[in-house]
C-alpha cells in the first residue's frame, strides 16, 4: 500500500461535524428520552404526512437502477476505460453485504416473516396466504428497493470519483450542480450531514449490537447480562475494528468480510439441510414468483382504503429510510471498493446478487420459522413478538447443535459489528480528509475513538433509542441531497459519448476478468 | 483461483460434516419424553439437565400428550424415557392402582419386564387425588384428617370434577362409601374447568374441593390437604419409565435417575408446579431451580427474564379477579413469568413502564382533579374482567354519607381516592377525605376505629371474601348506602360510575340491600403512538420499556382468555386491535393546513428537480 505522509487535516467539515457531534451527543446523554421523542416524532410526521413521496422516491431509485443496467450508459466504466477491478467479485460482494446490512439480516431473518405471517396488513393472519404474502413483504423491504438505494448512492459517488477524477465526497455532485460559492456552501452542508449520520448511525448500531452480542453470549456461553460485560464486549470490539480499519480496505476489512460471508452461508446451509429441506426449497421457489409478480403492485402499494397508513410508515417506509440513512456511508464505501467496474456490472453486483441472497436467506430463516409454527409444535412466535432481538437465538435453539449454532451466530454478529465499524471509521476518515481514498491513520483513530466513546456513553446512559433516532432522522434531509446528486449525475452522464465499439470492448474485458 | 477452489471445497466439507453431524446425532441422541403438563415437563427437564451435565448425548425434551401415546412413543424408541406415575402404569395395562406404592411397584416391574421397559427409582412424591380445605375453615370445624369430615359432612359443600365423579373404584362415590360421607351439596364441574374449583373455594362457594395433591394452587392459596387416614386413594408415585436398551447403552443414565431418588417432596413439587402454572415460568427454568435447590446442579444458570408485571390496587391483589387477570395475561405471554404487583396508581405505573398491564377500575382513566372530569389518553382498555362495586364501610352509627365526617381512602391518585373525590363533588358532601398510607383493605378499615375517619371507601367485586371476613370480625362496621346519586347530573358528568345494588345477605349482618355505585374493572395497556413510527415495525427494538405497547396479538389473546367477559364500558378508550375493520368515524374532508403545506412543498421540490434536470445546459454557461 502506498502510504502517504501522515498528516492530520483540519478543515471546515471536520471542525463543524465535531462541534455538532459534541452538541448532539450531550443532548442525547443528558435528555435521552426527550431527544428520541422529539426526533422520532419528527420522523413519524414526515413519514405519515407525505408517505406517497417516500414510496415514489424509493421506487424511483429502483427504476433508475434498471435504466442504468439496460439503458445507454450500461457500459460506461467507473474508472478509466482500461481500468481493471481492484477486488475479486466474491470479495467485493462479501464486503457489500458486510457493510450494507450486516447484523440486521441476522436479527430479522426469522423475525420479520413471522411478524407479517401473524399480523399481515389488511388481511387475516396465520393462513397459507398470509405466509406467502409475508415473504413478499419481507423481500420488498430487503430486496431490490434496499439495494437500489445503496447502488444509486454509491454509483453517483463512484462516477464522480473514478470517472471524473474528483474527490470522493458527498459534496462533489452538489458542487457540480451549483457552481460557485453557493455550491460550496451547499456541499459543505451535505458533507457535514453525511458525517453526522454516519457517526450516529454507527454509534446506535454498535450500542444495539453490543447488547445483541451480550444477549447472544448469555444463550451461547451463559455469561451474565451486566453493564460490565457490555463494556468488555465494546472494548474488544474497539480493538478489533481499529486493527481492521488501520490495516486498510485490502487487508482487514476484506478478510473479515470474507470470513463473515462464509459463516453466514454456513449457518444458512445448515438450517437448509438439517431443517425441513424440501419445505424450505419450495418456500424459496414460491417466494421468487410471489416477489417478482408482486413487485410492481408492492412498489406502489399504500393503504388509503384500509386506513392503514400507520402500517406503511411503521414498516415499509421505516425500512426504506433506514437504507437511505445508511446511504452516505454505504455509498462512499461501496464506491471505494467498486473502482474499475462498468455501470451494468456495478448495478447487477450491488442490486441483483445481494437481493437474490437475501431472498434465499429469508426463505430459509423465515420458512423454517413458518414450519415450526405450522407443523413443528410452535412456540416461536410468542418469543419473537415479545423481543425480536432474541428471535434468532430462540430460533436456533430449535435445531440440533444449538449451542454451536448460537456460538457461531454470536461470532457472526460480532464480526458484522466489526466490519460495520471499521468501514464506518474508514469512510469518516475519507469524508473529513477531502475525499482521500487512503485517508491518514490519525484521522481514522480520531473517528474510531469518538465512535467508541459515543457508544459507551449511549450504553451507560441507556440512550440507545436516542442514538438510533438521530440516525434515522438524518435520512430526511439527506434524501434531498441524494435527489440533487442524482440530478447532477444525470446531467453529467448525459454528456458521455456512448459509442458502440467501446462498449463491445468493455464487455469483452469484463468477461475476461471474470474468468481470470 | 486455485486457492478459491480449495477454500470452497474445505468450506463445503465443513458444512457437510456439520449437517451430517446434526442429522446423525439426532438418531443416537437420548430423547426424553414429557407429558403435556407442567409437573411432567419439569421432571423431564430435570433428568435431561442432569444427563447433559454428565456428558450424555441428550437430545431434546419431546412433548407427547396422553399416557397411551407417550407409552407408544417409548416402545417405538422415539424417546428413551419419560416421567410416569406407578398408578398410571397399572391403569395402562388394565389393572387397578392400589394405595400401597411399594407393592404396586414390584408388580409393575414384573409386568413391564417382558416389554423391554424398566421402572426407575421414585422421585419421592405422589400426585394423588385428595381433598383440600381452607385452613381457617378446617380449624373452625376441627378437621385435621378426612375421617373428621364424617361428623359435619351434612352441612358441607363439596366441589369435584367430572372425571373424579365417574371413576368407579377410586372416585367420588367410592370415597363416600369408604368413609361413610354424605355431603350436604355436591357440585360437579367439567375436567377442563378443574382449576375453577380453587376460585370457587376462595369465594366460599365450597367448603371442600377435590384436588391433585401436587397442584401448585395448594401452595399458592395456602390450602390444607386432608390426610387420607384410611388409605383409600390409590397412590400415583412419580418415577420414570425407560427403555432397557437405552439404560444399558448409557449406564450413566441409571446413575442420573438414582441421584434423583427421593429428592422431591410433595411440598417441593407443589412449589415447582406453582412456579410453572401460576408464575408462568418455563418448565426448563423451573427444572434448573429445582436442581439448584436439591444441590445436584449448584451453578445452574437460570435465565433472569424480567417478569411481565400487572399493576393493580392493593385491594385487587387477591381473589378471583386477580386470578382471572393473571390467567388472561399469561395466555398472552406464554413461557413468561407473570406477576401481579400492588400499586397505588396502576395506570401511572403503566406509563412509567413499571408494568405492562394494569388492572384498574374505569374511574382510573379520568382526571378528577379539575372542574370537569377529563379522560386521560395514555392508556387503553383491553378487556373487562369484572365489575367493581363501591363498598362504603362505615362505623355503625353512620347511616348515610351526608352525616359522615371523614372518608378514608387510599393515597392520593389511587382508585378509592378518585371515587371519594367524585362522591364529594357529586353529592356535595361535607366530609373531608383522609388518605391512608396504603390502599389495602386492612389499613383502610383499621383507620375507622383509630378515628381518622368514619367511612372507608373501598372498591371490590361483589361478595369479596376478605371483606366478608372483615365484616364478620369487626361487628362495629356496616355498609353505608350511596343516596341521591341519580338526582343531579351525576350520570352524565361521571358516566363511568353507574348505580348498582349489593343484594341483601351478601355480607354477614347485612339484612337489606344497599344502594351503591359500580365501575367496570378492566385490564389496560399503555397507548404508544406519537413517538414511535406507527407503534410497530422494525423500530420496535428502539422502544424503551416505558414505551412498549401490547401487540395486537397480545391484546386479542388477553381479551380472549377472560371467560364470559362483557364488552368494555363505552366511556373508556379501548384498544385499536379490538375495533376490527374500518374505523367508521366522520372526518372533515379538508386536511390540516400543515399537511397541505408539506405536501405542496414536496410537489414543488420534485418539480424543481425536474426543471433543474431539463434545463441542464444553462447553469453551465
Amino acid at each position: 500500500m502506498n502510504e502517504k505522509p501522515e498528516k492530520f487535516r483540519m478543515n471546515t467539515v471536520f471542525i463543524v461535524s465535531m462541534a455538532f457531534c459534541a452538541a448532539i451527543g450531550i443532548w442525547g446523554v443528558v435528555d435521552s428520552a426527550g431527544m428520541s421523542g422529539a426526533l422520532l416524532g419528527f420522523t413519524n410526521y414526515s413519514l405519515t404526512t407525505v408517505s406517497w413521496a417516500w414510496l415514489v422516491t424509493c421506487t424511483g431509485f429502483m427504476v433508475l437502477a434498471g435504466y442504468m443496467v439496460f439503458g445507454p450508459y450500461a457500459n460506461i466504466k467507473l474508472g478509466r476505460d482500461d481500468e481493471e477491478p481492484e477486488f475479486s467479485t466474491a470479495s467485493w460482494i462479501a464486503m457489500l453485504f458486510a457493510g450494507g446490512m450486516g447484523s440486521g439480516l441476522l436479527v430479522w431473518g426469522p423475525a420479520e416473516p413471522m411478524y407479517h405471517y401473524i399480523t399481515p396488513p389488511g388481511a387475516e393472519g396465520i393462513t397459507a396466504a398470509a405466509a406467502r404474502q409475508a415473504l413478499v413483504i419481507t423481500n420488498l423491504h430487503w430486496g431490490f428497493h434496499a439495494w437500489s438505494i445503496y447502488a444509486i448512492c454509491a454509483l453517483v459517488i463512484a462516477y464522480f470519483t473514478f470517472r471524473k477524477g474528483e474527490a470522493s465526497m458527498m459534496s462533489t455532485p452538489i458542487q457540480a450542480l451549483f457552481p460557485g460559492l453557493r455550491g460550496k456552501r451547499a456541499g459543505q452542508v451535505a458533507d457535514i450531514l453525511a458525517v453526522l449520520s454516519v457517526v450516529f448511525g454507527l454509534a446506535g448500531s454498535l450500542a444495539m449490537g453490543t447488547l445483541g452480542v451480550r444477549a447472544g453470549s448469555f444463550y451461547a456461553f451463559g455469561t451474565s447480562e451486566t453493564m460490565t460485560v457490555a463494556m468488555i464486549i465494546l472494548a474488544v470490539l474497539f480493538i478489533s475494528y481499529m486493527l481492521s480499519a488501520t490495516t486498510g480496505v485490502d487487508k482487514g476489512i476484506k478478510i473479515l468480510s470474507n470470513i463473515n460471508m462464509l459463516i453466514a452461508i454456513g449457518i444458512m446451509l445448515f438450517i437448509l439441510f438439517v431443517g425441513p429441506t424440501r419445505f424450505l426449497l419450495e418456500t424459496f421457489v414460491d417466494s421468487i414468483g410471489g416477489y417478482l409478480s408482486g413487485l410492481v403492485t408492492m412498489s406502489f402499494r399504500l393503504f388509503p382504503f384500509e386506513d392503514l397508513g400507520s402500517w406503511t410508515s411503521g414498516w415499509t417506509l421505516t425500512y426504506l429510510i433506514w437504507w437511505i440513512a445508511w446511504g452516505p456511508f454505504v455509498g462512499i464505501f461501496v464506491a471505494r471498493i467498486s473502482r474499475g467496474r462498468t455501470i451494468r456490472e456495478f448495478c447487477i453486483g450491488v442490486i441483483g446478487v445481494p437481493t437474490l441472497f437475501s431472498m434465499v436467506w429469508f426463505a430459509v430463516f423465515g420458512g423454517a420459522g413458518f414450519y415450526i409454527e405450522m407443523f413443528g409444535g410452535g412456540g416461536l412466535k410468542e418469543i419473537i413478538f415479545d423481543d425480536p432481538m432474541k428471535a434468532l437465538f430462540a430460533f436456533l435453539s430449535y435445531f440440533p447443535g444449538a449451542d454451536i449454532l448460537n456460538a457461531l451466530a454470536v461470532a457472526l454478529m460480532f464480526i458484522f459489528l466489526v466490519t460495520s465499524a471499521d468501514s464506518g471509521t474508514y469512510v469518516l476518515a475519507m469524508m473529513t480528509s477531502d475525499g482521500d481514498l487512503n485517508p491518514p491513520q490519525i484521522q481514522k483513530w480520531v473517528w474510531g475513538c469518538l465512535i467508541a466513546l459515543l457508544t459507551a456513553a449511549t450504553l451507560l446512559t441507556g440512550s440507545v433509542a436516542a442514538a438510533k433516532a438521530m440516525a434515522i432522522t438524518g435520512a430526511i434531509p439527506f434524501t434531498v441531497i441524494i435527489l440533487l446528486q442524482i440530478v447532477s449525475f444525470m446531467r453529467e452522464i448525459g454528456k458521455e459519448k456512448v459509442g458502440k465499439p467501446q462498449a463491445a470492448a468493455t464487455i469483452r474485458a469484463a468477461g475476461k476478468e471474470k474468468v481470470a | 483461483m486455485k486457492t478459491n477452489l480449495k477454500m470452497l471445497a474445505l468450506f463445503g466439507a465443513m458444512v457437510g460434516a456439520l449437517a451430517l453431524q446434526g442429522c446423525k446425532s439426532d438418531e443416537d441422541r437420548i430423547n426424553i419424553g414429557a407429558k403435556s403438563f407442567g409437573e411432567n415437563r419439569v421432571l423431564a427437564h430435570m433428568v435431561a439437565d442432569l444427563a447433559k451435565e454428565r456428558g450424555l448425548p441428550v437430545g431434546k425434551v419431546v412433548e407427547i400428550s396422553g399416557s397411551q401415546a407417550i407409552m407408544d412413543g417409548l416402545r417405538r424408541g422415539d424417546i428413551a424415557l419419560y416421567p410416569e406415575y406407578n398408578g398410571t402404569g397399572m391403569v395402562l395395562v388394565g389393572q387397578n392402582p392400589s394405595s400401597n406404592g411399594a407393592e404396586m411397584s414390584a408388580r409393575l416391574t414384573e409386568i413391564y419386564e417382558p416389554l423391554g421397559l424398566s421402572w426407575g427409582p421414585k422421585f419421592g412424591f405422589a400426585n394423588n387425588y385428595g381433598l383440600a380445605m381452607d385452613p381457617d375453615r378446617a380449624a373452625e370445624l376441627g378437621i385435621t384428617k378426612m375421617s373428621d369430615l364424617v361428623a359435619v359432612a351434612g352441612t358441607l359443600k363439596i366441589g369435584a370434577e367430572e372425571d373424579f365423579r365417574v371413576r368407579p373404584i377410586d372416585g367420588l362415590s367410592a370415597m363416600n362409601r369408604r368413609y361413610g360421607l354424605a355431603f350436604g351439596t355436591t357440585t360437579i364441574v367439567s375436567i377442563a374447568d378443574r382449576l375453577s374449583l380453587y376460585d370457587a373455594l376462595q369465594q366460599n362457594k365450597f367448603d371442600v374441593i377435590e384436588v391433585f395433591t401436587t397442584d401448585g394452587q395448594i401452595t399458592d392459596l395456602g390450602l390444607t390437604v386432608l390426610p387420607d387416614d384410611l388409605g383409600f386413594f390409590p397412590v400415583y408415585e412419580a418415577t420414570t419409565l425407560a427403555r432397557k436398551d437405552a439404560i444399558s447403552a448409557h449406564p450413566e443414565l441409571a446413575e442420573v435417575l438414582q441421584s434423583l431418588e427421593g429428592k422431591i417432596s410433595a411440598e417441593m413439587m407443589r412449589e415447582l408446579n406453582r412456579m410453572v402454572e401460576i408464575d408462568g415460568r418455563s418448565p426448563k427454568d423451573v427444572a434448573k431451580i429445582a436442581l439448584n435447590q436439591i444441590g445436584l446442579l449448584p451453578d445452574a444458570a437460570v435465565s433472569t427474564d424480567e417478569p411481565v408485571r400487572i399493576a393493580a390496587s392493593a385491594l385487587m391483589t387477591e381473589g378471583p379477579v386477580s386470578a382471572a387477570s393473571l390467567r388472561a395475561v399469561r395466555a398472552a405471554f406464554p413461557g413468561r413469568r407473570v406477576e401481579l404487583t400492588a400499586s397505588t396508581a396502576p395506570l401511572a405505573a403503566l406509563a412509567a413502564g413499571e408494568a405492562r398491564v394494569a388492572l384498574v377500575g374505569a374511574e382510573s382513566f379520568f382526571d378528577v382533579g379539575g372542574e370537569e372530569v377529563v379522560r386521560v389518553e395514555n392508556s387503553e382498555a383491553v378487556v373487562a374482567v369484572d365489575q367493581g362495586l363501591i363498598h362504603l364501610v362505615g362505623r355503625t352509627g353512620v347511616t348515610d354519607l351526608a352525616s359522615a365526617t371523614g372518608l378514608v381512602t387510599g393515597p392520593e391518585g389511587s382508585s378509592t381516592h378518585r371515587i371519594a373525590v367524585l362522591l364529594q363533588k357529586g353529592l356535595g358532601l361535607k366530609a373531608s377525605i383522609k388518605p391512608a398510607g396504603s390502599e389495602d383493605l386492612g389499613s383502610l378499615l383499621a383507620a375507622i376505629p383509630e378515628g381518622s375517619g368514619d367511612v372507608a371507601v373501598v372498591t371490590l367485586p361483589l361478595a369479596d371474601a376478605t371483606l366478608t371476613k372483615q365484616l364478620q370480625a369487626g361487628t362495629s362496621l356496616k355498609l353505608v348506602p350511596v343516596a341521591g346519586w341519580t338526582s343531579g347530573a351525576n350520570l352524565i358528568r361521571y358516566p363511568f360510575l353507574r348505580p348498582a345494588r349489593i343484594p341483601a345477605g351478601t355480607y354477614p349482618g347485612q339484612v337489606e340491600l344497599v344502594e351503591t355505585l359500580s365501575s367496570q374493572l378492566v385490564l389496560a395497556g399503555p397507548v404508544v403512538a406519537a413517538s414511535l413510527v406507527g407503534g410497530q415495525g422494525p423500530n420496535l427494538g428502539l422502544a424503551t420499556p416505558a414505551q412498549v405497547a401490547l401487540s395486537d396479538e397480545s391484546v386479542r389473546a388477553i381479551s380472549g382468555a377472560v371467560a364470559g367477559a362483557t364488552l368494555i364500558d363505552p366511556t373508556l378508550r379501548q384498544s385499536q386491535a379490538l375495533t376490527s375493520g374500518l374505523v367508521k368515524q366522520a372526518k372533515g374532508i379538508s386536511t390540516a393546513v400543515d399537511v397541505m403545506l408539506v405536501n405542496l412543498c414536496v410537489i414543488l421540490f420534485f418539480t424543481w428537480l425536474i426543471i433543474l434536470y431539463v434545463r441542464r445546459e444553462e447553469p453551465a454557461t
